[in-house]
């Protein structure tokens, strides 16, 4: 036991649950992952993880936990029923979101106004198992998430691979939707879901979007490259998911790049993935960055 | 293992007949002339303790304990929109066994009183120590599967349950650690294993928030003198102590192990 103490006080931002944080409470304000003792004297963590101190405020980061909806955060979302006037969607937070019927763009235009039939032909647009990729607009008090999907980037996701990983490895960027030079647009999720389609399906003419609004669920054939392409990213995705390496472009395009050596199959097999993770980690310039 | 098990039984039921010597015999049986147990542990010493991570990747939160010849997994699912509209996360428990976790294949494995109890007391455990103000009109659902089974069930269940939680990331107030002890010929033997829990002598689980110094729940079926019980509880605290220890380093291994990944190279 004495190893582990030792240890544990050279990395003193490693905390258990349980474990004092500070006495000083007058000059510490309790952020997430912690909690004031009964007797208010002392601040104790209640997660495991790192400390993080921004200025007076303290908080303790787990490693892993559900997500945590933030303003503007792309997300990608299941639709799990259609309510009166709006949706409910799966966003792998700890409450359903929700994406209400003012918040999207419907077939004719921005500036279409909204009548009782739209309530009505609501599952015409969006139904139960359908994939959208949305913004967050608003969070509410008790953390449940309100979607849009005003833009027209966002909307029904039609074709393509959804990958589930830990939200926390997906690296916050400016951007979320990537055309990848290998022939694939990628949408990371900030809440860990991440979908991968092929170069087309996004970048559908705006015109033709105009008039279907994005609801059209396209049926073109893919060709067997670009499925290819898509599995292979798939697998990479997974392979940075297991190892806990930030997702980002570049960390996608880097095991790529590296499982190219590698038939499809076989970039799942354990050893591969292995020499897979550790290449890319070798080849990432900022490790570490982990937002 | 197999052998010994039984031919303890056998010796045992051969004393039952001279009442007057049985405990002693018992006891003789059970420590070695030196102090060691049938196991080789000292009388203080723990089972050995191990335990892997994020062994289910469909769980929020998973954790396979091995306890001595004790194996199980559990796995957390949640928080998630739960049915109910409380101000408070609602927390359920579902223990089960597999039909070989004891020496004799069973055909039910869940549902009998046994796990019913378990399942109840988990519930009202994790119910206290987890943060549950924290995720309204949310449900968190354990999932206890014990995969080999060596006597008490209930103590390595809420050891794995507090390290399956830490994994999930859900807030919990402190560790929750659990353990029994058992007074044979005056020696308090802690973390019992099948054959010293099957005799017939006082036994105490206890189960603390080690560094909180809380009791969550103990309990004591037999009768003992004063004296002997406040001996057993203190003996079953330093156990639980012990056992504290081993799973803080394990849980900061893992933690550990996930940011060295990051940061190597």
């Amino acid at each position: 036991m004495p190893d582990s103490l030792s240890s544990g006080q050279q990395h003193m931002s490693l905390v258990v649950p349980g474990t004092i944080l500070t006495n000083d409470t007058s000059n510490f304000m309790r952020g997430h992952g912690t909690y004031l003792d009964s007797t208010k004297t002392k601040l104790k963590s209640s997660v495991a993880g790192c400390i993080l101190k921004v200025d007076r405020l303290l908080c303790v980061e787990p490693k892993h936990m559900r997500y945590i909806g933030e303003v503007g955060h792309v997300i990608i979302g299941r639709i799990l029923k259609v309510d009166q006037t709006r949706w409910i969607v799966d966003t792998n937070s700890r409450l359903d979101s929700y994406l209400p019927l003012a918040a999207v763009v419907l077939p004719g235009g921005e500036h279409r106004r909204r009548i009782d039939d739209d309530e009505r032909n609501m599952r015409q647009y969006l139904k139960e198992g359908d994939l959208v990729s949305a913004e967050i607009q608003i969070v509410h008090q008790d953390g449940t998430l309100s979607l849009q999907t005003r833009n027209l980037r966002y909307g029904k996701l039609s074709e393509g691979i959804l990958v589930q990983v830990k939200s926390s490895l997906v690296k916050k960027t400016k951007n979320h939707f990537h055309s990848l030079p290998c022939g694939a647009t990628v949408i990371r999720g900030c809440n860990g879901y991440i979908w991968i389609c092929p170069p087309t399906a996004a970048t559908a003419s705006n015109e033709q979007e105009h008039h279907t609004g994005g609801y059209v669920r396209s049926i073109e054939t893919i060709s067997l490259d670009e499925r290819k392409t898509i599995t292979r990213l798939s697998n990479c995705i997974q392979i940075l998911n297991r190892y806990s390496i930030p997702i980002y472009d570049t960390s996608i395009m880097n095991i790529y790049s590296a499982s190219l050596d590698y038939e499809i199959n076989q970039s799942i097999e354990p050893k591969i993935m292995d020499i897979l993770a550790k290449q890319t980690l070798a080849t990432q310039e900022n490790i570490g960055t982990y937002e | 293992m197999d052998t010994s098990s039984t031919t303890m039984k056998t010796s045992t039921k051969n004393n039952l007949t001279s009442t007057s010597n049985m405990e002693h015999v018992a006891a003789f049986d059970l420590i070695s002339v030196e102090g060691y147990r049938m196991d080789g542990r000292k009388s203080d010493e723990l089972r050995q303790f191990r335990c892997l991570f994020n062994t289910m990747s469909d769980a929020d939160g998973s954790c396979y304990l091995e306890h001595g010849n004790c194996k199980l997994l559990a796995m957390i699912y949640g928080p998630y929109e739960g049915r109910s509209n409380q101000e408070q996360a609602v927390i359920t428990c579902d223990f089960s066994m597999t039909q070989y976790c004891v020496s004799e294949r069973r055909l039910k494995t869940y549902g009998d009183l046994k796990s019913q109890k378990i399942q109840m007391s988990i519930q009202r455990v994790f119910q206290q120590a987890i943060l549950t103000e924290t995720y309204p009109k949310s449900q968190i659902d354990i999932y206890l599967k014990i995969l080999q089974s060596d006597g008490n069930d209930y103590c390595p269940c809420v050891n794995a349950t507090t390290l399956a939680l830490i994994n999930a990331g859900i807030p919990l107030k402190d560790f929750v650690c659990s353990s029994t002890v058992g007074n044979i010929q005056g020696k308090y033997i802690v973390d019992l294993n099948q054959q010293e829990e099957q005799q017939q002598t006082p036994k105490l689980t206890l189960t603390i928030m080690p560094q909180r110094n809380e009791i969550v729940s103990l309990s004591c079926e037999s009768r003992v003198h004063a004296i002997t019980y406040n001996d057993m509880l203190d003996s079953a605290t330093n156990a639980c102590q012990q056992l504290f220890s081993s799973m803080k380093q394990a849980v900061i291994e893992q933690l550990k192990t996930s940011l060295n990944l990051l940061h190597d190279n």
